[in-house]
């Protein structure tokens, strides 16, 4: 793609320092929402963590006590309907509990530090994917930044340090292109670099309407009048998982009777 | 190329959220809405009832004691119960000694329930108190299960009255009544003698009316001392005894009692039962006159006629008589219309005189009809109607017997004969 412009024009060059700048400014634009984007999954994934250990867990456990109430119907009064019932509501039991205790509910929240941001911002102007070259840069760039990714949601500085070193090593390893080739490139860098930040845009207004985003911002709500949402909830759902045991033990001493 | 799948660009965590069977986080959100709409209310409420308000801490108290907008909460519903009735909130009191009968949140413990409900029937049935009528039955009824005496007579009082929701039935009342008189009610003694006087919710019998007012009397009621001292004098249910009666009439007499004082004048001015005394019947007839009883109004005007028991003063005689009179007694009507015609005590006026004979005749007092005879008879403050005279004699004569009537007979015969 490269090659195809070969005169050597004093304007160009001009041209040149400005799609630099221009493209050191999109960079350090994209690095930020980068941070961004970063920042509020690891928020929600937190707050999603927290959610279902407190209040996700207590659905499994309501829900395993529906199915027990539906199974023991379908024994005490055998009928397809009952039995479809029963299936039904264990199905619904087990996917509960999977959603409940699933990978999800491992995450725990944590603050990431000024210096981890900074360094994750360094590292988001550096090796970002939409910045590279040719194909094989972008694949370079693309691990290095999932590495990014993973190292800053663990908020490990070393490792994020790491990458950034082991990225500069084999940084702007292209040279003696000619000016035309460069102002393409750069063009096209600036272009794609674009996109991303608009892609990143959608993508937060996407998490922001999502469902989980929505009870965060309960949450938060509740917090500044002084409440504790998921604490209400937690007391709700033990209420009817009370309720609904009591009804699973009042059916059970039926069943106890002799017929 | 990014745009298409920015998660394989920048893999973070998977959130439930990107998936389609996210149905946990919505559930959350589901009831997070519900308690909201829920706790809004509560909120302000438990601001009230931590500012100290009354209502408001029965209310919060309410809510959990039912699990209305809260999960029930029997400790949390008994701390603001407890707050509410420390500053005699009545229905937190009731409901405090609900969960102690009913070991809600606490072992059952019935002295300790015991003492709520005789607390809140206390403040159901004082005075003045605006509560909720279910509330102040129930308040009275639990108070009345519990040996509150004042609760129930209460109890009793509205059954015999078919009040404050209840049919009335006088077995329940009677029943009521006697658990309270047990105990020493002196209202409820009474009633239950005037229910056994009257038949009411009881077999009949005037020697359990007595014996009932004979314990209220006893205790100082005056209002038994009088129906005691009535049964002795008229014999009803225990043997007659005007000795004893005196003694009851006295008693209330002293206490105040009108009609007792009354009765008490007659028997010193009759002598009945005790010895015949015109000052002291005078001394209690006066009594009685001061508090407006008409009888004893006239009867003190007639002592006053004749000089018994004081001195003949025909102005205070005409005073009183008028008196009890102005009340629409008969007797008085009569009297003070003779007064006026003989001009004793108040200037002579045959038209008044005539206005007083016609009341009093009209409600059916003989010697008010002959005295309206005559005066229509010789026109003496009314225009001479010998028709009028013939009507009044007549209907005098019809009643009378003797002399009497053989006098009125022969003036309605004149008369009937100047017709």
């Amino acid at each position: 793609m490269s090659g195809q412009i070969t005169r050597r024009l004093k304007p160009e060059d001009e041209e040149l320092r400005r799609k630099r700048e221009e493209l050191t400014a999109i960079r350090s634009a994209l690095a930020e929402r980068e941070l961004e984007l970063v920042d509020f999954r690891n928020q929600l994934a937190g707050f999603e963590g927290r959610y279902l250990r407190q209040v996700g867990t207590l659905y499994a456990e309501l829900d395993e006590w529906k199915a027990r109430i539906s199974e023991l119907r379908a024994r005490l009064d055998p009928s397809p309907a009952a039995n479809a019932q029963a299936e039904k509501n264990r199905e619904q039991a087990r996917q509960t509990y999977e959603e409940a205790h699933g990978k999800a509910s491992e995450t725990r929240e944590f603050t990431r530090s000024p210096e981890l941001r900074s360094l994750f911002r360094e590292v988001a102007k550096g090796i970002h994917p939409d910045l590279s070259k040719d194909a094989a840069d972008h694949e370079r760039r693309t691990r290095f930044m999932a590495d990014a990714n993973r190292a800053y949601e663990g908020g490990d500085a070393d490792a994020l340090r790491r990458i950034l070193d082991e990225y500069q090593d084999g940084a702007d390893a292209v040279e003696g292109e000619g000016i035309g080739a460069e102002l393409v490139r750069i063009i096209r860098q600036i272009s794609l670099a674009k996109d991303r930040v608009a892609a990143i845009e959608r993508e937060l207004v996407t998490l922001r309407q999502g469902e989980i985003a929505m009870l965060m911002k309960q949450a938060e709500q509740k917090q500044r009048d002084g409440g504790d949402l998921l604490a209400e909830l937690e007391k709700s759902v033990r209420g009817q998982i009370d309720a609904t045991r009591n009804e699973y033990e009042a059916i059970a001493k039926q069943e106890a009777k002799p017929a | 190329m990014s745009e298409e799948s920015p998660l394989q660009v920048t893999p973070g965590r998977s959130l439930s959220l990107l998936k389609a069977r996210s149905g946990l986080i919505a559930r959350g959100l589901r009831d997070a809405a519900e308690l909201v709409t829920q706790n809004v209310p509560l909120l302000s409420t438990r601001r009230l009832a931590e500012q100290g308000d009354a209502a408001a801490q029965y209310e919060l108290g309410e809510a959990y004691y039912k699990g209305h907008g809260v999960p029930r909460d029997y400790a949390e519903a008994r701390v603001w119960f407890r707050k509410a009735a420390d500053q005699f909130h009545p229905y937190a009191i009731s409901d405090l000694g609900d969960m102690y009968e009913r070991g809600e949140g606490v072992p059952a413990d019935q002295t300790e329930a015991s003492h709520f409900y005789l607390r809140a029937a206390d403040i159901a049935i004082a005075d003045g108190g605006d509560w909720d009528p279910d509330w102040v039955l129930g308040a009275v009824w639990q108070g009345a299960q519990y040996g509150h005496a004042d609760a129930q007579f209460f109890l009793g009082c509205c059954y015999a009255s078919g009040k404050s929701m209840l049919q009335q039935d006088h077995t329940e009342a009677v029943k009521w009544y006697r658990k309270a008189a047990d105990q020493g009610h002196v209202e409820a003694q009474f009633n239950l003698g005037w229910a056994h006087e009257n038949g009411k919710g009881v077999i009949q019998d005037y020697g359990e009316a007595a014996k009932w007012w004979r314990k209220a009397a006893e205790q100082g009621y005056s209002q038994a001392q009088y129906n005691l001292g009535w049964a002795d004098r008229n014999g009803r249910g225990v043997a007659q005894d005007h000795g004893e009666a005196g003694i009851w009439y006295c008693k209330a007499a002293q206490q105040g009692h009108a009609d007792a004082q009354f009765e008490l004048g007659r028997k010193y001015y009759g002598g009945e039962g005790v010895p015949q005394d015109h000052t002291e019947a005078v001394k209690w007839y006066r009594k009685a006159a001061d508090q407006g009883h008409a009888n004893a109004q006239h009867n003190l005007g007639v002592a006053y006629y004749y000089g018994k028991g004081v001195a003949q003063d025909f102005r205070e005689a005409a005073e009183w008589v008028r008196r009890a009179a102005e009340q629409g007694n008969e007797t008085a009507m009569f009297a003070l219309g003779y007064l006026c015609q003989a001009g004793q005590g108040l200037p002579q006026d045959h038209a008044k005189a005539a206005g007083w004979f016609r009341q009093a005749a009209e409600r059916g007092n003989t010697p008010a009809q002959a005295s309206l005879g005559a005066i229509y008879r010789d026109g003496q403050g009314v225009p001479q109607d010998y028709v009028q005279a013939h009507m009044w004699f007549n209907l005098s004569a019809s009643v009378s017997s003797g002399d009497e009537q053989t006098r009125l007979s022969a003036e309605r015969d004149g008369a009937c004969q100047r017709v």
